[in-house]
């Protein structure tokens, strides 16, 4: 098989700012179909807002993004409808609707886009919802849940219109390690399991060196390295060594 | 000079700007309503709006209308007794309340009420990222938020008015016959005889504006708040003041084109 047909969404020569703030400079990137690429840099490196283009909700100052081969930077919001329902997209703060229901939370993407009748529906919520491991909390509402259950609930919600790519922001920052891990392991079930692509940003890197088929470090708007886990655990670049360990320069502390 | 000219032509440019930005979320809300009622699922998110806005509204619109007529009455009632024009107290009141002060402070009061929490509402979503979650979802944010809550605020808020001033005329009355002795028979017959289907229909055509304007600007200033609570709290200072001060500017305006039409379809009439 031809390896572009393999590529489910391309960046190309993306750059994107912010009034002076130049956010990505250049990034070219390209995602494989079924794999788990990790975008790992420092906070205000750009990883969400690399993402958010990917589906439309941001768009480049130049570049080209393309989705299964069609080319989506240009297209408007009323097109842009079709290329987001290929997307699930797990927000940092999990964006559940704080007006509706854990159930309605999920239910909502298929109100919007399905004629399933209220038992289908029901039937998918609660499908959607023992995947995440959160079976018959529908009628909580998201202010009772804790933030671990809150990350399950908005991935239910993300996955609900069974999506080809989930992209993953922050999905372990402000939880503890083992809720974090339960968040890991969901990441590596649902590719094993619906077969998604995933693109996870993070700076956690036991999250990424877990869930990980392939990491890209981002650093002053570009990717300055690339490979898989084992690759940036042995690294000598100074950038991605000290990222991974966790230490700062003199110039930061 | 230079700087003080540089700031003022820097400020003019973002208010034009804003002001641009605020008629383009407008004209694209607009041109949601009529695709938006083919929706039956739409339409449903309807509901829970009119209840917020209206029902919940209504106590607070009544009790406005109820003081207003009041003390519209302690302020006249002396003088017109002095002028043995006490009988026409009903007029007075009725028309003061109808065609200007119930819109009017109907108005200022969902301005303050369900403009600061829809601001607040909108704006909390803005920065959680619940506007970008229903994108990512494709759906349209203005479609699913904003039609229901301006269309509610269209189609109550001249119901509340009319409310207002039901608890106007009802406080003028409380003062007037009970109070002051006025005849009961002199403040109704006056009062139906002065208050046309057309002073009606003016105040409730005022609240039809007020109630758009209100249901634009406090969504408009959610979705374009800043980060943070301090940005929502802004929001929802700017959306009261926008609010407030555009009630004022279109009941002059309003008031000015109806004046006209008036006069130019039936003449100037005397009410007393």
């Amino acid at each position: 098989m031809n390896e572009n047909h393999d590529i489910i969404v391309e960046l190309r020569n993306v750059h994107k700012r912010f009034g002076p703030l130049k956010v990505l400079q250049g990034v070219d990137l390209k995602l494989q179909r079924g794999r788990t690429t990790v975008v790992i840099g420092e906070s205000g490196t750009g990883k969400s807002v690399l993402i958010k283009h990917m589906m439309g909700l941001l768009r480049p100052d130049s570049g080209e993004i393309y989705v299964e081969s069609e080319r989506i930077d240009h297209l408007r919001e009323k097109e842009l409808v079709k290329v987001r329902q290929r997307f699930g997209y797990l927000f940092q703060m999990s964006a559940l609707f704080d007006s509706m229901t854990t159930g309605q939370n999920i239910a909502f993407p298929l109100l919007e886009h399905t004629d399933y009748n209220d038992r289908e529906i029901e039937r998918i919520v609660a499908e959607k919802l023992e995947l995440v491991g959160l079976n018959g909390s529908q009628d909580k509402m998201p202010a009772e849940l804790s933030g671990g259950q809150r990350k399950r609930v908005a991935l239910a919600r993300a996955i609900a219109m069974n999506p080809q790519i989930v992209l993953y922001d922050e999905p372990t920052t402000g939880l503890d390690p083992i809720r974090a891990d339960t968040i890991n392991d969901l990441i590596i079930k649902l590719k094993h399991e619906i077969k998604v692509t995933s693109v996870v940003v993070t700076h956690d890197m036991a999250s990424a060196f877990k869930v990980a088929d392939r990491i890209l470090m981002l650093h002053e708007g570009k990717f300055i390295a690339e490979g898989a886990a084992e690759d940036f655990r042995r690294s000598t670049e100074p950038r991605v060594r000290r990222f991974v360990n966790g230490q700062s320069t003199p110039d930061e502390a | 000079m230079v700087s003080w000219l540089t700031n003022t032509g820097a400020l003019a440019s973002d208010l034009i700007a804003a002001f641009g930005r605020f008629w383009a979320f407008s004209g694209r809300t607009l041109g949601r309503v009529l695709p938006w009622m083919t929706r039956r699922r739409d339409v449903q998110r309807l509901w829970p709006q009119c209840h917020a806005i209206g029902t919940t509204s209504l106590p607070v619109v009544m009790i406005t209308g109820f003081f207003v007529g009041l003390v519209l009455a302690i302020q006249a009632i002396e003088q017109l007794m002095a002028s043995g024009l006490a009988d026409r107290m009903g007029v007075i009141v009725s028309l003061s309340v109808v065609r200007e002060l119930g819109p009017v402070l109907a108005g200022v009061m969902l301005a303050g009420r369900v403009g600061g929490a829809l601001t607040a509402e909108l704006g909390t979503m803005n920065v959680t990222e619940q506007l970008d979650a229903l994108r990512s979802m494709g759906s349209d944010p203005i479609r699913v938020l904003v039609v229901p809550r301006f269309l509610a605020c269209v189609l109550l808020t001249p119901l509340l008015t009319l409310y207002c001033d039901v608890l106007g005329v009802f406080g003028g009355w409380l003062i007037s016959v009970p109070v002051f002795g006025v005849s009961n028979w002199a403040y109704w017959n006056y009062t139906s005889n002065a208050l046309e289907m057309w002073d009606i229909f003016c105040g409730v055509s005022k609240a039809v504006f007020f109630g758009a304007a209100i249901g634009l600007i406090s969504c408009y200033k959610g979705f374009n708040c800043r980060q943070g609570a301090e940005g929502v709290g802004r929001a929802c200072t700017e959306g009261f003041v926008t609010g407030f001060i555009s009630i004022l500017v279109m009941d002059f305006f309003i008031t000015m084109a109806q004046k006209g039409v008036y006069v130019s379809i039936w003449g100037f009439k005397t009410v007393f």
